[in-house]
Order: structure tokens, then C-alpha cells, then sequence
């Protein structure tokens, strides 16, 4: 029974952690204008992530929780104050996603600055361009340095955040987080904001469904044998890109950016699944 | 990068400032007081900051901005920078004459600053060519035969990553404040900056010895904006 009790008690708050940053996360999207739909996507791709990819163990999902939750948060202060600080910060949360989940941190850190509505990212390619690799510079270094010195001080952040679970830890979690009930229950705030606030429009009702056909794309992957986590996050990925499309006209990108855009997602998308076939070959 | 964060940063740490560029404003009384500027140092303008700060006169930055034509040709643009280095040897050897005199006029983060902002702009001009030969041999020979150990292998390392990176970042940040993000990608070069700086400080070190009072001009006026041929 305590061997049960235990990772269903880590589980239940790796699960509330990660909602109620979803949650805080949401509101601040929708503070800063963002539609209720963009504000789900985003917010939800966050909460979704933290329970299915990360391992069931409180202390990893908890941190992946709290840096999608510095990501967001910083990126929305980004968008509506444009200091120097906050760019700042918006790269130093990236670079940090890095330490926790490296592919995953690298593939944040190329897309989302994309999906930032900042007026000089709106504006000409040069000024669009010359932000993007301001934006990339820390999480482009913290890369290079995670390379160098790839040693023992990163895997021992590894192992701690991933501590190897023995048999009962994993069929319980594997069991407790794919129940459709307990994801289910972690998109609850989230969706509760989203209907408080406004009713939906036709654009925001179309990401919404996009989400759901995703969500329950990666739910299936992830219920497989193998729980392949790579197709997981490749499934996510749309989301971003639904984020950036769901923009009004006058917010997107200059076209070459949008190029870019399109190329970044698909070779994100290649990469996870080139890495989930290769841990699985 | 030195007019909208070192500056300001100095003024806020309350750090004597090497003042610079082409807007300074005194009070007479103050400029009386420190007995005018020293006409045989060639950067007269940052030893003025330096002993304004020593006689307990606060130098302040302004919300302003005045522009003036940045130098735009490689020669041109050495002769600024060897006079600049020069100046900055000049003022570090005039003012280090006493170095406890000298702290105890700034004081322990006054004393701290002059050597991180006017000691260190030309020492590491001095020692970057050096230093990138080190790491360039390293990839050779390795640092055990070059006499380095591990732990000093990884703080040289680290020390040229983020020392560069470091720069580089705020050279990129410099532009976006103002607005001007197209130049941020220029940022990147640096190393190249950092190249270029080491030629003019070890220029500014024969120069010294050599030609101790001589002011390079710089010749303005070629930019396309600019009206052309003033030497200044």
C-alpha cells in the first residue's frame, strides 16, 4: 500500500504544480491580449508536456512545470515590455529549459521566439532578424557550454531529475498519469479560464480543435508500448506554429520569417522523431 | 554599449566615470578646481572624470543623446583607437603614481573601477592576441605540455567563452535599445573587434614609449552623411 501511496502522492503534485502554472500562464497570456484559444494552446501544450513527457517523478515534472511557466511568463513580459531586461530574461529562461530537457530546450528555443507578438519581430526582415538572433544568443551559448562540458555535473542534473523508477513506480505512474481521468483533471483550470472569459470565435474554435486532434494524437502515441515520448513532442509541436498562424495579419511575420518559421517546425519535428527512432532502434 | 549601459551603470555604482565623446558639460568652478585639463595626456576627457571623482565631484549622465560620426575606415579608425588606448596607458600610469592615495580618494569600489575600466580596457587589449595563441596551441599540443593544468585549462576556457560572449551580447543589446536592430548582428564580430583593438593598444604601447604626446587625428567627414574633410 506505502509503495503505492507514494508516487500516486508525487504524481498528484507533479499534476497540481504543472495545472496551476498552466493556469497562472493562461492569465497572463490573456492580460497581455492574447485570444482565449492561443492563450489555451499555449498554456495547455505547457500542462500536457509536463505530465506525459517528463518523467512521473514529482521533482523532474515540478521543474519542467516551473521553466515552461518562466518561459511563458517571461515571454509575456517580453511582448509587452521590450527593456532590454526582459530579452534578458526571456533567453535566460530558454537556456535554462536546456539543463532540464536538452532536445526539448533547444527546439524552445528556436521556435518560440517566433511566436512572440513583439512589434520589431512584425517589422522589417532586418529588424525581424536582428531580434531573432539577439533572442537565440543565450540559448545558442548555454548549447555550446552543455557541449563542452558534458560531464558529470550534467548527467548528475539528469539523474536527479530523471531517478532511474523501479517496477512499481513505473506501472503505477505509467498507469496514473495515462489515465485520461488525471490528464483530463490538469487541463481543467485551464479550460475553466478559457469559458469564463469569452465565448470562442470561429479562429480560436478551430485551434481548439486542433489541440484536441494533437492532444489525443500524442495520448495515443504515448499510450503505446513503448510510450514513444518523440512522437509526443513532435505532435505538440503544431501547437507552436497554430499559435503563430491563429495571429492577426498585421501581427505576423515578414514573409522570409515565416519561411523560416515553417522550416524551423519541420526540421524540429524531423529531429524528434530521428531521436525517438534512434533510442528506439 | 558605452553610452546606454557602462556609462549609466558607472553613474549608478557611483564609480568614477572616464568620460568620452563629444557632449561633456562642467561647471566652471568644478573644471577650476581640478586646475583645468592635462594637455599632455591624449583621452584629457576620461583623465578629467577620473580626478573630478578623486575631489569628490559626482559626474552624472544625461538622458540625452548626442550623435557624432563614427569612424568608418580601418586606418582611421586605428589612429582613434591607438590615441584612445594611449590615453587610457597614460591616465592608468598618471593616477597609479600613488595607488593609495588613489583609493583612499575614490575608495575601495572607486579604486576597483578605475582598474576594471581604464586598467583593464588596455591590459586585455594587450593580452587577447596572447591569450588566443595559448588556445590556439592548445588544440596541438594540448595544455598539459604547455605547462597549464586542468583547472587553469577550464578557467582560461570559460574565460574566453563568456568574456566573448558576454561582449558580444552587449554589443548586439547596445542597438536594440535604441531601436536600431538591423546592426545587432554585427554584434557577432567581435572577435574580430577584439583583433583589430589588440593592434591599436600594441601601437598605443609603442607610441608611448616612443611618441609619448602625439595626437593621431582622426579624420572626419567620411562617412555619406557627414560634410566632408574636417580633421578633429
Amino acid at each position: 500500500m506505502t509503495t503505492v501511496a507514494v508516487p500516486f502522492f508525487r504524481a498528484a503534485v507533479a499534476a497540481l504544480v504543472s495545472s496551476a502554472l498552466a493556469a497562472l500562464l493562461f492569465r497572463r497570456l490573456r492580460r497581455t491580449q492574447y485570444s482565449s484559444g492561443c492563450a489555451f494552446a499555449i498554456s495547455g501544450c505547457c500542462a500536457l508536456q509536463t505530465l506525459l513527457f517528463q518523467s512521473a517523478e514529482c521533482l523532474g515534472a515540478s521543474v519542467l512545470a516551473l521553466s515552461s511557466y518562466a518561459i511563458g511568463a517571461s515571454g509575456v513580459r517580453l511582448t509587452k515590455d521590450q527593456d532590454p531586461r526582459r530579452v534578458i530574461q526571456f533567453g535566460t529562461c530558454l537556456a535554462s529549459a536546456q539543463i532540464i530537457a536538452p532536445l526539448g530546450g533547444v527546439i524552445a528555443a528556436i521556435l518560440l521566439p517566433l511566436t512572440l507578438r513583439i512589434p520589431q519581430l512584425r517589422g522589417a526582415v532586418s529588424h525581424a532578424m536582428g531580434l531573432y538572433l539577439l533572442l537565440l544568443f543565450i540559448p545558442s551559448m548555454m548549447t555550446l557550454v552543455l557541449q563542452v562540458a558534458a560531464d558529470e555535473s550534467t548527467s548528475a542534473i539528469s539523474r536527479l531529475l530523471h531517478p532511474p523508477a523501479d517496477a512499481t513506480t513505473s506501472k503505477f505512474t505509467f498507469e496514473s498519469l495515462c489515465s485520461p481521468a488525471l490528464a483530463g483533471l490538469s487541463l481543467l483550470p485551464v479550460v475553466g479560464f478559457s469559458l469564463w472569459k469569452q465565448p470562442a470565435g470561429m479562429t480560436s474554435t478551430a485551434v481548439l480543435l486542433l489541440v484536441a486532434l494533437c492532444s489525443a494524437f500524442a495520448l495515443a502515441a504515448w499510450f503505446g508500448e513503448n510510450r514513444r515520448t518523440g512522437v509526443l513532442i513532435a505532435a505538440l509541436l503544431p501547437l507552436g506554429g497554430v499559435a503563430v498562424g491563429e495571429l492577426s495579419r498585421e501581427d505576423r511575420l515578414p514573409v522570409p520569417m515565416q519561411v523560416w518559421a515553417v522550416c524551423a517546425f519541420a526540421s524540429s519535428f524531423a529531429l524528434a522523431l530521428g531521436v525517438e527512432s534512434r533510442s528506439h532502434a | 554599449m558605452w553610452f546606454d549601459f557602462l556609462l549609466p551603470g558607472l553613474d549608478r555604482l557611483q564609480i568614477p566615470m572616464p568620460l568620452g565623446g563629444t557632449s561633456n558639460h562642467f561647471r566652471v568652478e568644478a573644471l577650476r578646481a581640478i586646475h583645468g585639463w592635462d594637455p599632455f595626456n591624449v583621452t584629457e576627457d576620461a583623465d578629467i572624470g577620473i580626478r573630478l571623482a578623486r575631489l569628490g565631484y559626482r559626474v552624472r549622465t544625461l538622458d540625452s543623446t548626442t550623435f557624432e560620426e563614427a569612424t568608418n575606415a580601418l586606418g582611421n579608425w586605428l589612429r582613434q583607437r591607438t590615441r584612445w588606448m594611449k590615453g587610457y596607458m597614460q591616465t592608468w600610469l598618471v593616477h597609479m603614481r600613488d595607488p593609495r592615495r588613489l583609493l583612499r580618494h575614490a575608495g575601495l569600489a572607486g579604486f576597483a573601477g578605475f582598474q576594471f575600466f581604464v586598467g583593464g580596457t588596455f591590459l586585455s587589449a594587450l593580452l587577447n592576441p596572447l591569450l588566443w595563441v595559448i588556445f590556439a596551441l592548445s588544440f596541438f599540443v594540448g595544455f598539459p605540455e604547455l605547462g597549464l593544468s586542468r583547472p587553469m585549462s577550464s578557467i582560461s576556457g570559460s574565460g574566453l567563452l563568456l568574456g566573448n560572449a558576454l561582449f558580444a551580447y552587449l554589443s548586439m543589446l547596445g542597438p536594440y535599445r535604441r531601436g536600431w536592430l538591423e546592426l545587432s548582428p554585427y554584434g557577432l564580430l567581435v572577435p574580430i573587434y577584439w583583433l583589430l583593438i589588440s593592434v591599436a593598444a600594441y601601437r598605443a604601447l609603442w607610441q608611448l614609449v616612443r611618441k609619448p604626446w602625439h595626437w593621431e587625428k582622426t579624420t572626419h567627414g567620411l562617412s555619406r552623411i557627414a560634410p566632408r574633410g574636417s580633421p578633429g
